[in-house]
């Protein structure tokens, strides 16, 4: 995975709003990408690449607010923050509504644009990073054997190691030797997190 | 004859009781006690002065107007009134009449009258929905109708009546019957519409009263006079040949006055063949067949009057009706200027809001530059040079929408028709790229100058613009383009200027009226846009129309002419 900085995509209609927005993100100390409008920049979508989107509601083709939805249903999780020179309550709603980070009001507001913009990245590297660590999790329990897995569930599920040799018709040892490798694989310090990470593996009910 | 009751009491408002007789109701006892009193007064009075003639102690006095001013109060005020009359004609067989009969027949005389007219005043009112303020054709005939039906009924019974009490004989029933019956018929006929009207006339709308000229009734006065003096020179027995004489002052009277004058004539006439026939002491044979010819000539009057005053009245409506519209016309004008102007400063706040905010991010980023550690100076100066270009892009659309605000009487000049349609492009793109659409100018290189008001011109091209993006956005298209274009054409020697968009295009219905004021097919609009553009291309000598309704292909254009005698 790469983990290039993020980028700032301005999108507006208006050369000149999108020159002078990104001018000032870039002054600001973002890397900044400008876009004439919404479709320019769906069609050169590398979702791969972390960033925050920062678009204006108004504009031909697909509009602002058909831009954070379509990012939603194409499940790229980057943040929205919409600004418009029309903004009125039903507008903000509908941004809101379809996702956007937050609606700010032309002539923008820079400490409220980059506070939006650094809510939205702040939660965006937050889910990423969980999602990292998702993945971490599912790889070392794939590793896993089959008899592994039996006895991770019934640690998971509360069973001392006695009442697990009991129910297993194996030595009380032989169930400790297994929770070692287990622990070791799974890389848990302590029962409490191999259980933790039974629920996140939906094995167990939290 | 069709009757027009449901219009008739929003036209006129003489409908309810008129006038001071409108007020005569149950609580005001005493204004109807006085009414009824003077009617009363009125009645014998008038029964005093017409009396000439008994035929076998029954009173053929072929002239009522005593009943007249009674039936007009019953029409009114209702049946009550018949009180009046019995009491009117009890009254007037005792004193005026020195009547022989006796107290029962002079009572069932008397209660015939009463009960007869008091039911046919009642069930002309009530059932067949006579106007008292008799505005209509039918108002009329149906009063005449009654009169005449009333005094048949009357004439009947009261024959009826004395021949059972031996007071008549069988043979002299016409003789006595028929002055009774034309008498109250021409009673009814000249004095109750006279009285309905100057009780109604308060009610009628000032324009309904022509102005009267003095010379002219003086010269109606003199004809009815001179017909009566040939009438009268010609003694009872030819004066009849000449009766129609008095046709002529009677119609043209009525021709220019209406019903009222009709009434007046009659009423003058009436009197005055009264006062001939009495000097010269006529009998009662040769009195009915006057009074006949008389009754003829009521009809005619009072059918021509009721004509002419109705179309009078429609004629004022009409009027009126014209005037309110052009009213209105004015008012919209104003508001759809206003609705345009509204629509621009929301443009407006638009247009200046996008370099405002160019304007703020390079303010703020020349701003940091300037605070760093190490300032790259160049880059802040290159910032600032670029936000005072903003400001100055925004300074010129303020500039540009003062000049398109700019209000006054029209301003004529020779117009360059490429620098109007650049202007009103920068402006109406202002508009469209609100709504998400584009606009196109397609102009051609060389167009001649115009002559015309420069902004009433963009205020039509601006209206067309306007109203194609109200229509692509309310149909929720997509991908809204619209275009305005221009050429030069010949024969005639003419500019057209087209504004197209691929809207969902003009039904045919609509297209047929679109011009017309009040055709909208907005929900809210006021539907004067266009027809506004209509008059400002028409006043510069040219025309607006709907060069194509298809949808995806919707195309207005107006012309307007080159070399133009317009330069007045």
């Amino acid at each position: 995975m790469t983990t290039s900085g993020p980028t700032i995509f301005v999108i507006d209609d208006q050369p000149s709003v999108r020159h002078a927005l990104g001018e000032m993100l870039n002054v600001f100390g973002f890397t900044v990408e400008t876009y004439e409008s919404a479709d320019a920049f769906l069609s050169r979508l590398d979702r791969a690449r972390p960033g925050c989107v920062v678009a204006d509601v108004r504009m031909p083709g697909t509009d602002g607010i058909e831009l954070a939805r379509e990012l939603a249903r194409r499940k790229v999780s980057l943040p929205v923050v919409l600004i418009s020179g029309h903004a009125d309550v039903p507008m903000a709603v509908a941004a809101i509504k379809a996702g956007a980070e937050d609606f700010i009001e032309k002539p923008v507001d820079d400490v409220q644009l980059v506070a939006a913009i650094n809510r939205g990245l702040a939660r965006l590297f937050e889910q990423q990073s969980q999602e990292r660590s998702s993945e971490a999790l599912a790889t070392q329990f794939a590793r896993l054997t089959p008899r592994q897995v039996e006895i991770f569930d019934l640690v998971a599920a509360g069973y001392t190691s006695q009442a697990i040799g009991a129910k297993l018709e194996i030595s009380t040892r032989t169930v400790e030797s297994y929770r070692a490798e287990i622990m070791e694989k799974m890389q848990a310090e302590s029962v409490a997190v191999l259980v933790r990470q039974a629920v996140r593996l939906g094995r167990v009910a939290p | 004859m069709t009757p027009l009751a449901p219009h008739r009491r929003s036209v006129s408002g003489t409908l309810e009781l008129p006038g001071t007789l409108a007020r005569l109701q149950p609580a005001n006892v005493i204004h109807q006690l006085v009414a009824a009193a003077a009617c009363l007064v009125a009645y014998v009075a008038l029964e005093w002065i017409s009396f000439i003639h008994e035929h076998k102690n029954v009173p053929i006095t072929p002239w009522n107007p005593g009943l007249g001013v009674v039936f007009a109060l019953m029409v009114l005020g209702g049946a009550r009134y018949a009180a009046v009359l019995f009491a009117g004609v009890v009254i007037a067989e005792t004193t005026v009449l020195q009547t022989s009969l006796q107290w029962p027949i002079i009572l069932g005389i008397a209660a015939v009258f009463a009960v007869v007219y008091g039911g046919t005043a009642v069930l002309a009112r009530k059932y067949v929905r006579l106007d008292a303020g008799l505005h209509h054709l039918r108002d009329v005939f149906v009063l005449l109708a009654t009169g005449l039906a009333g005094a048949t009924l009357v004439a009947l019974l009261l024959s009826a009546l004395l021949l059972a009490n031996g007071q008549l004989e069988w043979g002299d029933v016409l003789v006595a019957s028929l002055p009774l019956l034309v008498g109250d018929v021409i009673g009814i006929a000249v004095v109750t519409p006279l009285l309905l009207r100057l009780i109604g006339r308060g009610r009628d709308p000032p324009i309904a009263h022509a102005h009267v000229r003095v010379p002219e009734v003086l010269i109606y006065v003199a004809l009815i006079a001179g017909s009566l003096w040939i009438i009268a020179g010609a003694g009872t027995e030819d004066g009849y040949k000449f009766f129609y004489l008095l046709f002529v002052p009677v119609v043209v009277a009525a021709v220019r006055y209406g019903f009222d004058g009709a009434c007046v004539a009659l009423a003058l006439t009436q009197l005055g063949l009264v006062g001939v026939l009495h000097l010269f002491d006529t009998d009662a044979r040769a009195f009915t067949e006057f009074q006949t010819l008389m009754l003829a000539l009521t009809g005619t009057g009072l059918i021509v009057g009721a004509v002419v005053s109705e179309r009078q009245n429609a004629d004022l409506l009409v009027r009126q009706a014209e005037a309110r519209l052009r009213e209105k016309e004015a008012e919209a004008a104003q508001a759809a200027r206003f609705s345009l102007v509204s629509g621009m400063a929301s443009a407006l706040a638009h247009e200046i809001n996008q370099p405002m905010t160019a304007a703020r991010a390079l303010a703020r980023s020349a701003q940091h530059i300037v605070g760093m550690p190490e300032p790259d100076l160049g880059r802040a100066a290159n910032n600032l040079t670029t936000l005072i270009a903003h400001i100055d892009h925004a300074g010129s659309v303020v500039s540009h929408m003062r000049d398109f605000l700019r209000r006054g009487r029209p301003h004529v000049s020779t117009v360059d028709l490429r620098g109007l349609l650049h202007d009103t492009h920068s402006l109406a793109h202002l508009a469209a790229a609100a709504h998400g659409i584009a606009i196109e100018l397609d102009a051609a290189e060389e167009l001649p100058p115009v002559y015309g008001d420069r902004v009433q011109l963009q205020q039509v091209i601006l209206n067309f613009v306007h109203n194609a993006i109200e229509a692509i956005t309310v149909a929720r298209l997509p991908n809204g383009l619209v275009r305005i274009s221009a050429a030069a054409f010949d024969a005639p020697a003419r500019v057209e200027i087209g504004v197209s968009d691929n809207g969902p295009g003009i039904g045919k219905d609509l297209a047929d009226r679109l011009f017309a004021p009040l055709t909208t097919s907005k929900a809210e609009g006021l539907g004067l846009g266009l027809s506004i553009c209509a008059a400002i291309v028409d006043s510069h000598g040219g025309r607006v129309w709907l060069h194509s309704g298809t949808p995806g292909a919707t195309e207005f254009r107006f012309s307007l002419p080159l070399n133009s005698s317009l330069a007045q």
